[in-house]
This record gives C-alpha cells, sequence and structure tokens, in this order.
C-alpha cells in the first residue's frame, strides 16, 4: 500500500504568523525547501525535519505523519 | 539591500529557466555545429573549444553554476531540494549517455564513425539531457512557489 508522508508545517506557520520566508530564514533554508515540504512536494532529509521541528518549536512527529490511505500509519 | 536569501532565490529562478536552454543548446551544437567539423582533425582550437564547453557544462551541471555568489547565497541555492533535482537529471544524463554508447557501438560497424565524433555524440546526449530533466525538475518545483 501507498504510503504518503503529511504536514501540519502550514498550520503551525500560520498559527505564529509567518510567511514562508520568514519560517525560512528562522531554519537557515531556502523558501523553496519551505514552500516544496509544505506543499508535500518534496520528503525532506531527517536533518531538515528537525530544523523544521526546531524553529516551530514542535515535535517532528507532530509536525510529520505517515499515512496509508489517508489514515495515520499505526507503528508497528 | 539583498540579502543572501534574496540574491540565492533570484539566482536560483534564473538557473531553472536556464539550465533546459542550455541542454538544447548541447543538443543542437551536437547536431548542428560541431556535425559539420572535421572530425579526426588535430586542430588545437577544434579540441580547446570543444573541451572547454563540454567541462564547463558538466561543471555546471555537478555544481549548480552561482560560483561567484558568497559562500551562503550558493549553500541556499544549491538546497536540499535542487540536489534532489541534480540528482534526477544525472541519472538521466548517465542512462542516456549509456543507451547512445550501445547505439554508437551497434552501429558503427555498419556506419563507421570516428573515436571523436562517437564521443561527441556520446556526451552530447548525455549532458544535454541532463541538463534539461535538471532543469525542467526545477522549474516544476519553482511553479508551486507561492
Amino acid at each position: 500500500m501507498p504510503e504518503t508522508l503529511e504536514n501540519r508545517i502550514r498550520h503551525f506557520r500560520e498559527a505564529r504568523g509567518w510567511t514562508q520566508a520568514h519560517l525560512a530564514e528562522e531554519m537557515g533554508v531556502s523558501r523553496k525547501t519551505v514552500n516544496t515540504v509544505e506543499n508535500g512536494v518534496f520528503s525532506p532529509s531527517l536533518i531538515v525535519a528537525l530544523k523544521f521541528a526546531a524553529a516551530l518549536d514542535q515535535p517532528v512527529e507532530r509536525l510529520f505523519s505517515l499515512t496509508v490511505d489517508g489514515r495515520e500509519k499505526p507503528w508497528d | 539591500m539583498v540579502d543572501d536569501f534574496e540574491r540565492a532565490e533570484q539566482f536560483a529562478r534564473v538557473r531553472a529557466l536556464m539550465a533546459p536552454f542550455l541542454g538544447l543548446l548541447v543538443l543542437t551544437m551536437q547536431q548542428g555545429t560541431f556535425y559539420a567539423w572535421d572530425w579526426g582533425s588535430d586542430s588545437l582550437v577544434q579540441i580547446f573549444v570543444w573541451l572547454s564547453f563540454a567541462l564547463v557544462m558538466l561543471a555546471l551541471l555537478l555544481t549548480g553554476g552561482g560560483w561567484f555568489l558568497p559562500r551562503r547565497a550558493r549553500e541556499l541555492a544549491n538546497d536540499e531540494v535542487t540536489r534532489a533535482n541534480r540528482q534526477r537529471g544525472i541519472t538521466v544524463g548517465f542512462v542516456t549517455a549509456m543507451i547512445t554508447g550501445f547505439l554508437v557501438w551497434a552501429i558503427s560497424p555498419f556506419e563507421p564513425l570516428h573515436a571523436q565524433r562517437a564521443a561527441n555524440i556520446i556526451v552530447s546526449m548525455g549532458l544535454g539531457c541532463a541538463l534539461v530533466a535538471y532543469g525542467m525538475a526545477e522549474v516544476a518545483t519553482h511553479a508551486g512557489d507561492a
């Protein structure tokens, strides 16, 4: 079954009133990185995922989750 | 004042638009100007021009260019997404070069090719297709920008 990586970056970013450009500067990455990850176009490395978590002050597992057929995948 | 973030973004956008055209330029020159050249010539000018062009295109593909940008701007321009796109382009280029090499090898007993001509076909196809694939992937990721 195909697994997809979902994220809640937009939710937490907008809750802080930040633009993608501002988040990118907080993380020290390009705005393209923020944009493509937020829109699910690109699956980030662990390093970038941790940068998202640090910048948004959230645990990684709150920002990213694996889903199968639209449902969050239970851990084995 | 333009900071490193803006500078990197501007450069990445221009590069995304330029890369497919550079790829097409490589493929066009393969079929156009170089086709008319005297293959096997020992002209140092011809050898220097061909080698320089091929090396610059290869360096652009492997490094992403922007050699005169500040270090921080270059790092931002060559972000994780760009490196993944470039890897995709290099894979496409490698496979194209291999297939072209197989075809040149299979055809050469029937249509003898000078070594320079054969190398030109393989290198141009590989580099050209890699740059086109890399550029198209970059354009696609920039197209999603808000």
